[in-house]
């Protein structure tokens, strides 16, 4: 990575000003972020990342078991699915701003609104694919219906619930800070915008790389608590 | 019905079932009818694709017939009755990957308390006490298909429906199976209706043999095995006895299977 970075140095297609070179970057990212401005920024962008992710999951999961398993739901609801989903959320920016203004509660609705689908629709495929012989198992095993959604059909479809959450994990960190860098809220998108303003070039592909490795710890995270916590889904046996 | 008239009915009653499925096609059970009485082991057999699997699930109540009854001593269930327990022939589709051998077999108990003892001696019953503790996709096909035994016996039933339990699993490991569930139906007193395509194994095991039709299935003939128990692999299957019912059985089973290809 760091060979191709100072490969498109020495090419010289792009003023050498703009790109510093990759040990500055890294030095400079370390010297933010120790002298506290990148660390608040990162700081903040997690504290609406995180609530705003929380929101969806909650909300996310809900919703995809409700309408997996209430299909007069899901008939009712599905053009209105259907028109919401495809909006990018990034258009909804104004309207955010005209109801709710600037600040954490509108950047909240928008990380929300934005990382729901995935959750949303995996959370559904997954109530969905549960295999109809697990239920059956459950049936000659004497457990009435409530207490088999409870104790098959949610703990079958965690694993779709969690590649949802996931994939929401990381379009959650795109949108929180695509509204900070548009709205001034405070995190790393304001910070880079800052930057950017002040002429600090190479502060600003300190900060942009600081946000890579921090998508990068996001996915890392989600993956190792699937990991731990799911052992036994298809997708982590045998590692 | 007192309870005196209770225990003198059979422990399932199959009278002139017919289902089609789905609703409209032709039907894959016409008119079938079979009895068992308690502490029988009985297997049914016919030419594969004979509707064995929905038989089972009528049987089970988890599938209602169109017309006929399937009476469960004498009553009739909506639901799979508390006193039946099933072993399915896929048992990675019916073992919880999410949970260990152990809590695999406890799931169909209620409550906790005496629980741990009677999920002890169902795992030492299959001989898994030393894999209590593993995922069932940690273990082999032979140990999830005795996982899935202990399951259904931990619940204390009557009546164990089998449908190809054996079906998915290497040679070797079939026979242990089935020396296992034998011995198992004799010491708990078991009433069992295996349904298989293998006719050795159903006259090894059963005490009556029900041979059905092709599609639209029904009885053709129940054929009543009375060789001695303990039955032994070796010994049981050279006597000229076993190999008389072994050949009435295939006979029949052919003749449907010749109507089939015709």
């Amino acid at each position: 990575m760091i060979a191709s970075w100072e490969a498109v140095r020495a090419l010289g297609f792009v003023d050498r000003r703009d790109l510093p070179s990759a040990a500055s970057i890294v030095e400079t990212a370390a010297v933010d972020l120790w002298s506290g401005g990148l660390a608040h920024a990162v700081l903040a962008t997690i504290g609406s990342w995180a609530p705003g992710l929380a929101v969806a999951a909650v909300a996310g999961a809900g919703a995809g078991i409700a309408l997996a398993l209430l299909p007069r739901l899901e008939i009712a609801t599905r053009p209105l699915l259907e028109f919401v989903r495809p909006i990018p959320s990034v258009a909804l920016i104004p309207v955010a701003l005209l109801v709710l203004g600037v600040g954490l509660q509108m950047q909240l609705f928008m990380i929300a609104f934005a990382s729901i689908w995935p959750i949303l629709f995996s959370t559904k495929a997954g109530v969905e694919d549960v295999d109809p012989r697990f239920v059956e198992t459950g049936r000659v095993l004497h457990v009435g219906r409530a207490a088999r959604i409870f104790r098959i059909v949610l703990p079958a479809m965690l694993p779709s619930f969690a590649t949802g959450l996931r994939t929401a994990s990381a379009i959650a960190l795109v949108v929180a800070i695509t509204v900070e860098m548009l709205t001034g809220q405070p995190g790393i998108g304001s910070y880079i915008e800052n930057v950017r303003l002040s002429g600090l070039v190479t502060g600003m592909w300190a900060s942009i790389f600081v946000t890579g490795v921090l998508g990068y710890l996001v996915n890392a995270l989600f993956v190792t608590v699937e990991r731990a916590t799911m052992p036994w889904s298809t997708e982590n046996r045998d590692r | 019905m007192d309870k005196s008239a209770a225990m003198n009915e059979p422990i399932l009653a199959v009278d002139n079932l017919t289902k089609a499925f789905p609703a409209g096609a032709t039907p894959i059970l016409n008119g079938l009818t079979f009895r068992q009485e308690p502490g029988q082991f009985v297997a049914v057999v016919g030419p594969s694709g004979c509707g064995k699997t929905t038989l089972l699930r009528c049987i089970a109540s988890l599938m209602q017939p169109d017309t006929g009854s399937v009476l469960h001593r004498g009553r009739h269930f909506d639901n799979p009755p508390p006193w039946l327990s099933v072993v399915f022939q896929d048992y990675n589709r019916s073992l919880f990957p999410w949970l260990s051998v152990r809590r695999n077999v406890a799931f169909g108990l209620r409550g906790s308390g005496a629980n741990d003892k009677r999920v002890d001696e169902a795992l030492r019953a299959v001989n898994l006490e030393h894999a209590a503790d593993l995922y069932p996709w940690q273990v082999s096909g032979g140990m999830q298909q005795r996982c899935a035994l202990a399951r259904s016996i931990v619940v204390s039933p009557n009546l164990l429906l089998l449908d190809e339990p054996f079906a998915s699993v290497d040679a070797q490991t079939r026979i242990d199976l089935q020396d296992m569930v034998m011995e198992i139906c004799q010491t708990m007193s078991l009433s069992a209706l295996l349904v298989t395509h293998d006719i050795d194994e159903a006259v090894f095991m059963a005490d009556k043999v029900v041979v059905l039709s092709t599609r639209p299935a029904r009885v053709v003939e129940e054929i009543a095995i009375d060789l001695p128990r303990p039955r032994d692999q070796l010994a049981t299957k050279e006597t000229p006895e076993f190999l008389q019912l072994r050949h009435r059985v295939y006979t029949l089973v052919r003749k449907q299977a010749q109507k089939l290809s015709r």
